[in-house]
């Protein structure tokens, strides 16, 4: 067997240029599988793992995934803010064990802005009841305080006690900064792997500052911003220059109950309320539903994958099946020095195996490189966390599966090479 | 692949309780959780919807509770297996769900109000359930609690340390 692996690998060796193509090509196939599966996985890990321990989020009138969505993995918007007066009626309703008010729509270079109180750090929870901590710093203590996500602080290179300024809008730049409200970085919460490690953490009253003048849709206490309709008339903005502003609604909020029993009366009666138009989810219903529609199309991906890597053993025995004819002499040789037509079998399946490994091999590698160059990107611009751990037991699997098919793929050329050994012998009739 | 594998495995792992805890756990229906007494009159429909508990008018929160929260004491402690729908609460770190409420009907709490405090279980789940859809339905095997836990309001409800489960086949 072993001088047979030798024989099998000069002869491809012999033949490198095609074995090689055939190689690339199943290691294409292989890395594409490979890319998609961890993709599947950890999309689902990183979706599940984002919001645990909170009982119901509520926001505007919107849809349950749409909410789950926008409040927690800071995708989309919302498309209306819900009214202080509900989330007061909400956070001091006897039943409520603690609410979050969260409040987004400023960004700081390409990160998200969000208020909230320092409930948050005291509550939020994620991956298994996990609560966040502090690489550094603590929570924000006054109006110019920020505590920033561990992304933020990587990508950015911010320390505490550093100054930013925050952006009105979202997105990457802003030509609207509010950049007479400067703020300092007093914490920096350890990584997550949720969308916290990207998200630029203010107080309330900083947001209702920092908006203060915004509310006629651009910023107006200068000369050059001014309002050409209003602002003629100073009588017509009297509340501007208010010693404290007040925020007019949020833009969702996060509820713990003190006993789930309570939880479907409360999600009921808010999705019921009258006096303003809400939607209450409780998380994990939304994340199933979510996952529901996502997973049509992981699945019709992994799909895809699994047909790409079977054109790629195809494809592998198409050039098998063409080398054969030009190898007669090559296997005649082989019988003249004492190799039996069963040799020749196991040679060409070892061919088979030898260059299915070495596809499988080098994309597992290229698809982890790949992986784990296109994390940031991937977190970055969709919020999905990958964990790139590198090759585990299911590249294994994989790499069993794929050599296996291989090797059987390899039985038709194998099957085809013996009975021509045989009928040619040593002399090669053509 | 590693789906179908786990599928498999499931499928196949499902029918070891059938085979010892099928002996132990008392195989039990919804209205058996109403208390005896009282099923003659049970209305399986769901209660009408309570508007004014957020805001506490209209006579208070306790007069907008025609709910029934008896429990049947019979089965306190029993090891059970009931079958209904899944309303995930919890989620563990794979996406399996190991918190959820028990229901009677699909869309309770999503469409419809939610049913009376004694047609619902509060399931603990030892190992998260691997959820393929909300809208199938499954066999939870596991110790009822029946306990009335007396809050505020006197509100009961069930609780079950689940320890296995199995999709209901319809």
């Amino acid at each position: 067997m072993k001088p047979l692996i030798g024989l099998a690998a000069r002869s491809l060796w012999n033949r490198r240029g095609s074995a090689a193509l055939t190689v690339f090509a199943i290691a294409i196939s292989v890395t594409l599988l490979v890319g998609v599966e961890t993709v599947r996985i950890s999309a689902r890990e990183s979706f599940a793992r984002t919001i645990s321990g909170t009982d119901l989020i509520v926001g505007a009138r919107s849809g349950p995934i749409n909410l789950l969505l926008y409040s927690v993995f800071r995708v989309g918007d919302a498309t209306a803010n819900v009214s202080l007066q509900s989330y007061q009626l909400v956070s001091r309703h006897p039943d409520v064990a603690w609410t979050i008010p969260i409040s987004l729509g400023d960004s700081h270079r390409g990160f998200r802005v969000m208020g909230t109180t320092d409930d948050y750090f005291r509550h939020y929870r994620y991956g298994n009841r996990q609560a966040l901590a502090f690489i550094s710093g603590g929570p924000f203590m006054g109006e110019r305080d920020a505590v920033i996500g561990a992304e933020v602080a990587r990508r950015l290179g911010y320390r505490i006690g550093d100054e930013i300024t925050i952006a009105h809008g979202i997105g990457e730049v802003s030509f609207a900064e509010h950049g007479e409200h400067p703020f300092r970085i007093a914490g920096i919460v350890a990584p997550t792997g949720t969308p916290v490690d990207r998200t630029v953490h203010v107080s309330l009253d900083a947001i209702a500052r920092i908006h203060e003048g915004w509310q006629g849709g651009a910023h107006s206490t200068g000369a050059t911003t001014r309002h050409p309709h209003d602002r003629d008339d100073p009588e017509d903005a009297p509340a501007e220059e208010a010693a404290q502003p007040a925020l007019s609604g949020i833009t969702a909020f996060l509820v713990g109950m003190r006993s789930k029993d309570r939880l479907l009366q409360m999600q009921r009666a808010l999705n019921e309320y009258r006096a303003e138009p809400l939607t209450a989810v409780i998380p994990g219903v939304a994340l199933q539903q979510l996952w529901q529609i996502v997973g049509v199309a992981d699945r019709a991906l992994f799909i895809v994958a699994t047909f790409v890597v079977l054109a790629g053993l195809i494809g592998m025995l198409t050039s098998i099946l063409t080398s054969l004819r030009e190898r007669r002499r090559e296997m005649a040789i082989l019988r003249s020095v004492g190799a039996r037509p069963m040799h020749v079998f196991t040679l060409l399946l070892l061919e088979a195996g030898l260059l299915a490994l070495a596809g499988v091999v080098l994309g597992i590698l290229a698809a982890h490189a790949t992986l784990a160059a296109a994390t940031p990107a991937l977190a970055g611009r969709y919020g999905l966390f990958m964990e790139t751990g590198g090759p585990g037991i299911y590249d294994v699997l994989l790499a069993g599966a794929v050599v296996g098919a291989a090797v059987l793929a390899g039985l038709v050329p194998a099957w085809l090479a013996y009975r021509n050994s045989l009928a040619d012998g040593l002399t090669i009739r053509t | 692949m590693r789906q179908a594998l786990i599928r498999l495995l499931t499928i196949l792992l499902a029918f070891v309780p059938l085979l010892q805890a099928g002996a132990a756990a008392l195989q039990i229906d919804w209205i058996e959780l109403v208390p005896a007494d009282k099923r003659a009159d049970f209305d399986p429909a769901p209660p009408p919807p309570v508007h004014d508990y957020l805001t506490g008018e209209g006579g208070g929160l306790a007069a907008q509770q025609p709910l029934d929260f008896s429990v049947n004491m019979e089965l306190e402690g029993k090891e059970i297996r009931i079958p209904g729908f899944v309303v995930p609460l919890e989620l563990d770190e794979e996406g399996n769900v190991t918190e959820f409420f028990l229901v009677p009907y699909f869309g309770a709490c999503i469409h419809v109000p939610p049913p009376p405090p004694n047609q619902m279980v509060h399931v603990i789940m030892k190992k998260g359930i691997k959820l393929d859809s909300m809208y199938s339905a499954y066999w939870i095997t596991g110790k009822l609690s029946a306990r009335t836990r007396t809050t505020r309001l006197g509100a009961a409800a069930y609780t079950l340390a689940g320890s296995d489960y199995e999709e209901y086949k319809f």
